[in-house]
């Protein structure tokens, strides 16, 4: 055990107050939305301020969004996005960081700023379309998948971690007669795993979170993704609509609605959730260590 | 080796004699042959329309599609037509409609607001999207629409464009009935425990809204969304203006811009600082609005009957009083025994649900047969009440609607079990009949209110559907998207005292700075060519 | 003088041959060599040494009988890309798949972007409509509210930025301060649950709380600050907005810095344990240099954005009442879209945004490859 000062015991026992309190503010919204989607409807419409409890329990808002067919192939076909997307997600754009992290190679710079500019200047929405029609992809998951191959934000993420590897250790690699694919593959992406992990989890969770590519490129209903039957309960049930297409409104199935808006959320967000943690092992501290001294 | 060689002449075949019936079918108009007998209903024709329609969240929640309801399949029995019914995903419907109007991909019919598309209906004619319904009217093949236009002289003068030309089969509601369905509404066991009449005046609205403060202990005794003020006009009508654009004579005036606006925002200001009126109106949304109505904090709103009056009223929620009632009050006047001049007001021409039948469309003649059924006796039947026998039943000559539709068994919703047999719950080319509304609302309260708010003269004040030219829609855009801020803005700075009333005349100043005197102008421009038409 | 004195030098092993396009690429060893550089030429070189470069230039170190003169040659462009080529060829073949996929889901459909200058018409097409030239640009710069949405833009931007960019930072590095690995995994996964919920939900909530009777009000009014709903008070609307800002995205943030701390070399700590370095000083001397690569790369990306604040929170928030301090560019075009379905303008206004985030982003960039050598390019 390693002696600690004074200020340090102060810091520590700070430390743990402060994370204390950051987790109950940040855990307070998804109990709010978890309470709200196990209450009755009209409690909490009456309701205003914290909710610390279920109003009057009620699993009815679950009921309704169960009751939807759609719900399964939902999840069936998200699963089949974030799985082969973040394939290829991780596929490419670990090729793209690598090469671009070789000092190297000469036209690096260039075609960094080549994809940095794709960042700021797109077609817009109708030649996206055309072009994915073109391509034969509409209809087709893949229609999803393939136009968002890379983000160039999370590339550039990739290629600073990849450039934060020790060059000693590529280099003796090279003086093996290790070539390029070698040494991605054998060398930088174990040591990167904490990036990887990084960039897994923000390509699968904005798979998980998409719908808007779903709308336009997709015509079977049948190959929705969830994030999209979602949505179309969540409309459904919307309040506001309602009132303002006919101008007349029902009593109960808006009521619902409330409360339908939570349980979308609760159904759509928790299996999402548990991603991270399972991703969590790869911010251990050491792993570099032991791959330099091994 | 011999067998392939057969197959790919085979193929080849297939492939030669498709094209050519391809080919044949694409010359367009279509022969009698092929499209086989419209004259009467059924027709007998083999064409296939393809009909794109955005579903609505009603029939969505219980029919994938709307061709698997029993209100599609009368309707295709009914009229003799084949039908595929095309959805887009809900919600983001526009889009998707540019998508297959920039790729061409049209389908027979559209369901759309055409009065909306940018630049006017009249553009979405000349850029060739869809086909004027003139020649199809004149040569006979709309017989039931033109009929209902001939005896509703200002119907036809709305669903036209200055240019005369027909492109839509409309909504239309078909009563005045139909055309309001919100106003404001207040507690009555307030109201009786208070020994107080339902308000008329604005006097007694204040006296009212004070005894809800004082002896109700209500927080916010009148709250109500914002919004609602610009479309329904409570308060603000009473002084002889609209919070938008109203028909004053023969000429459009913009209500904040005149001078009766001053008294409003006083009148509006002093029960924002004795807080008679939520003092958090800017905020507030349908969330707070229904606990504050719920909780007791609230005694008055102006709001749907629907959405608003039945929703409150039907609540179970443990904090609502137990003699919990709400009833309508008339829109506010200033002096006793006067008619409102403003209140909430649909025009009876509803652009949102018209359907038109696009330049892709091979065999126009039948799809216009198609909508056109919509209109006639039997169509307006099936449309409003669905099918005799199921959904409804001649009693004495009135359509009653049955159990399985009112009270559904299977647990289904009034609205979601009605939208199975018909399409007036929601909107959709057809005319709207009063007897599914007399039916629809259950309440002796929503059937009050909505007698009291029908009795006003806002149906004068409506700006009808006056259309812009484009080079006036993106100069109107402009200005009235710095108007409508500027204005929203300062409605508020006034009320909360921010700004003081004698600065109004710098404000007016500000307003002619900012174009408002243009807009009327091009405004105006633009009723005078409705009138003409 | 002379400069283009065209030279060969031939490689000992005769396999390339250098042409040396230029001499003024030489860099001599000392200013007497430079001033006899025609007399040096001329005289016989007794010893020339190449060693060739990473870049696939080439040193020259030679002897004459007079002075020595050391020098470097950069190879012809052609040259270099062929020598890099034939080197990296490996790294060519894995750039091929990258360049595909942004080249047709990304330059191919760019020419959509010229809509801006047309007044778009679906039937005609992106290609088929009309020109109007600067006309939307126009119409969006002269908008009597421009400068008040181009302000408020920038100083809803500029306060996430100063008060919201360190904040994954530190929370990085407390987080990086707990010993307890349970507690550590337990407060990471919680941090990061605000991410996940919807706007329209965070929105509300925010709204509830922050009314005259909500819970943070009625919190604050015990420190003397006045119960009012704060979303009516135009000064207010910028702190809300940050701090809950900060609240929905600290965690998330902080997940790629957590990623960066693991690269640090452990040996690192334990030498300055024993030089005798208490926990702040080797925050401040070893954790914090080693993730400033990543809080760069981050901070770049993030000036990119500068004119980038999401319509959607805005119009949640907002309200008539604090429009002075609250509208901002997308949330003006926004409303301006609900009045005509304008696709040209609100490119146009996308475009204008792109153009200063891009040059904005270039300017960064520059300034942090200056100040501490790490650039996007």
């Amino acid at each position: 055990m390693i002696r600690r000062t004074k200020g340090q015991n102060i810091f520590e026992v700070f430390n743990y107050i402060i994370m204390v309190v950051i987790m109950f503010t940040m855990l307070y919204p998804i109990l709010h939305v978890i309470f709200a989607s196990l209450s009755s409807p009209y409690e909490l419409m009456a309701h205003q301020g914290p909710l610390l409890h279920p109003l009057k329990f009620n699993m009815a808002a679950y009921a309704m969004v169960f009751k939807n067919p759609m719900i399964v192939k939902g999840y069936g076909n998200t699963l089949f996005i974030v799985i082969v997307g973040t394939c290829i997600n991780i596929a490419l754009t670990s090729l793209a960081a690598y090469v671009l992290s070789r000092k190297n190679f000469m036209p690096a710079k260039v075609v960094t700023v080549f994809i940095v500019f794709t960042m700021f200047f797109q077609g817009g929405l109708i030649p996206s379309y055309l072009n994915v029609r073109d391509l034969g992809l509409y209809d087709s998951l893949f229609a999803i998948i393939l136009p968002a191959s890379i983000s160039v934000f999370n590339l550039i993420i990739m290629r600073t971690g990849f450039e934060a590897i020790p060059v000693s250790l590529e280099e003796s690699a090279k003086i093996d007669g290790a070539g390029h694919f070698t040494i991605l593959g054998r060398i930088v992406l174990p040591l990167a795993l904490p990036t990887i992990a990084v960039i897994v989890l923000y390509y699968a969770v904005a798979h998980w979170n998409g719908w808007f590519n779903a709308m336009i490129y997709l015509n079977t209903r049948e190959k929705f993704p969830l994030q999209l039957v979602l949505r179309e309960i969540l409309i459904q049930n919307d309040t506001t609509n309602m009132a303002s297409s006919s101008g007349v409104g029902v009593g109960d199935q808006e009521v619902v609605g409330e409360t339908i808006k939570y349980a979308v959320i609760v159904v759509a967000t928790l299996p999402i959730l548990f991603v991270y943690p399972f991703l969590q092992k790869y911010f251990v501290k050491g792993v570099m260590v032991g791959a330099v001294k091994g | 080796m011999k067998k392939t060689k057969k197959c790919v002449c085979g193929i080849l075949a297939a492939c030669l004699a498709a094209s050519t019936l391809l080919a044949g079918c694409g010359n367009g108009g279509g022969t009698t042959e092929e499209v086989g007998d419209i004259s009467k209903y059924p027709m007998q024709t083999d064409v296939k329309l393809t009909y794109w329609l955005p579903l609505d969240t009603m029939t969505s929640a219980t029919a994938a599609n709307l061709g698997d309801t029993p209100f599609a399949k009368e309707l295709l029995k009914q009229t003799g037509a084949n039908v595929e019914f095309q959805h887009p995903a809900a919600g983001q419907e526009s889009e998707k409609l540019n998508l297959m109007i920039a790729s061409n991909e049209l389908p027979d019919i559209i369901m759309n607001d055409w009065y909306a598309y940018p630049g006017g209906a009249q553009k979405a004619v000349g850029d060739e999207v869809i086909l004027p319904l003139n020649d199809l009217m004149d040569d006979g093949t709309i017989v039931n629409l033109k009929q209902y236009y001939s005896e509703n002289p200002d119907i036809d003068k709305m669903a036209k464009t200055d240019e005369g030309t027909y492109y839509c089969f409309p909504f239309i509601r078909g009563d005045e009935t139909l055309l309001v369905s919100a106003g404001p509404m207040v507690r009555a066991d307030w109201l009786e425990e208070l020994n107080l009449s339902v308000p008329e005046t604005m006097d007694d609205w204040y006296n009212m809204l004070v005894k809800f403060r004082d002896e109700k202990g209500a927080q916010a005794p009148l709250s109500f969304l914002l919004n609602n003020l610009k479309t329904m006009n409570p308060f603000i009508g009473a002084y002889g203006i609209a919070r938008e654009y109203y028909v004053d004579g023969n000429e459009i005036k913009y209500g904040p811009a005149q001078p009766e606006y001053k008294e409003f925002l006083a009148t509006f200001q002093k029960w924002y600082s004795e807080k008679l009126l939520d003092n958090n109106i800017a905020t507030i949304d349908n969330k707070i609005l229904d606990t504050n109505m719920l909780t007791g904090k609230t005694g008055a709103s102006v709001a749907y009957a629907g959405s608003g009056l039945d929703k409150w009223m039907s609540a179970t929620s443990e904090g609502k009083a137990e003699n919990y009632r709400l009833v309508g009050t008339p829109y506010p006047v200033l002096e006793k025994g006067q008619k409102a001049e403003f209140g909430a007001y649909s025009l009876p021409y509803v652009s949102s649900g018209s359907a038109a039948i696009t330049t892709a469309c091979k065999y126009p003649q039948v799809a216009a047969k198609f909508l056109d059924f919509a209109y006639g006796e039997e169509g307006k039947l099936l449309y409003n009440f669905g099918v005799e026998g199921e959904s409804y039943n001649m009693v004495d000559g009135y359509p009653t609607y049955t159990d399985k539709v009112l009270h559904n068994e299977e647990g289904l919703t009034k609205t979601n079990a009605l939208m199975r047999y018909i399409r007036a719950a929601g909107s959709g080319p057809f005319v709207q009949d009063k007897r599914y509304l007399e039916q629809y609302y259950e309440r002796e309260e929503q059937t009050q209110a909505i007698d009291l708010w029908v009795n006003t003269n806002a149906e004068s004040h409506a700006v009808p559907t006056i259309s812009a030219t484009e080079e006036e829609s993106s100069e109107l855009a402009k200005l009235t998207n710095a108007i409508d801020t500027y204005v929203s803005e300062t409605f508020l700075q006034f009320i909360m005292g921010i700004k003081p009333l004698s600065e109004f005349d710098s404000y007016v100043s500000e307003l002619r700075n900012k174009g408002i005197d243009r807009v009327l102008e091009i405004k105006n421009a633009q009723y005078k060519r409705y009138q003409t038409r | 003088m002379e400069n283009n004195v065209k030279g060969t030098f031939t490689l000992a092993s005769g396999r390339i041959k250098w042409r040396v396009r230029n001499f003024a690429h030489l860099r001599f060893a000392n200013a007497h060599a430079q001033k006899n550089l025609l007399s040096f030429l001329a005289l016989p070189i007794r010893e020339i040494l190449f060693v060739p470069t990473q870049g696939g230039g080439m040193e020259i170190f030679m002897k004459g009988s007079l002075a020595t003169a050391q020098g470097y040659v950069k190879p012809s462009f052609g040259s270099r890309l062929k020598a890099d080529f034939r080197g990296n060829y490996q790294l060519y073949i894995m750039l091929i798949p990258v360049v595909a996929y942004f080249l047709l889901f990304h330059y191919k459909p760019m020419y959509g972007a010229i809509i801006a200058f047309k007044d778009f018409n679906p039937r005609k097409g992106v290609l088929g409509s009309d020109w109007v030239g600067l006309e939307h640009f126009a119409s969006f710069i002269t908008d009597p509210y421009f400068g008040r949405i181009v302000g408020n833009t920038l100083i809803i931007s500029l306060s996430t930025l100063i008060f919201g960019f360190p904040a994954p930072i530190i929370l990085a590095l407390l987080m990086n301060e707990i010993r307890c690995n349970l507690f550590k995994r337990t407060v990471q996964t919680l941090t990061y649950l605000p991410h996940f919920i919807s706007l329209v939900v965070i929105c509300g909530m925010i709204r509830d709380f922050t009314m005259d009777n909500g819970v943070i009000t009625v919190f604050l009014s015990y420190f003397g600050f006045p119960r009012e709903t704060m979303l009516n008070k135009p000064n207010l609307f910028v702190p809300v907005y940050v701090i809950s800002e900060i609240w929905q995205t600290v965690g998330w943030g902080s997940i790629v810095y957590l990623a960066a701390l693991t690269g640090i070399d452990m040996e690192l700590y334990e030498a300055a344990e024993l030089d005798g370095a208490g926990r702040w000083k080797q925050t401040i001397h070893i954790t914090l240099p080693s993730i400033i690569p990543t809080i760069m790369v981050m901070l770049i990306l993030r000036m990119g954005s500068m004119l980038n604040v999401g319509y959607e929170k805005i119009i949640l928030l907002y309200n008539e009442a604090i429009y002075s301090t609250s509208d901002v560019i997308s949330s003006y075009v926004y409303r301006r879209g609900l009045l005509q379905n304008d696709y040209s303008f609100s490119t146009a206004v996308g475009l204008f945004n792109s153009v200063i985030n891009f040059l904005l982003l270039i300017a960064a960039n520059q300034i942090s490859k200056r100040a501490n050598d790490s650039s996007l390019w």
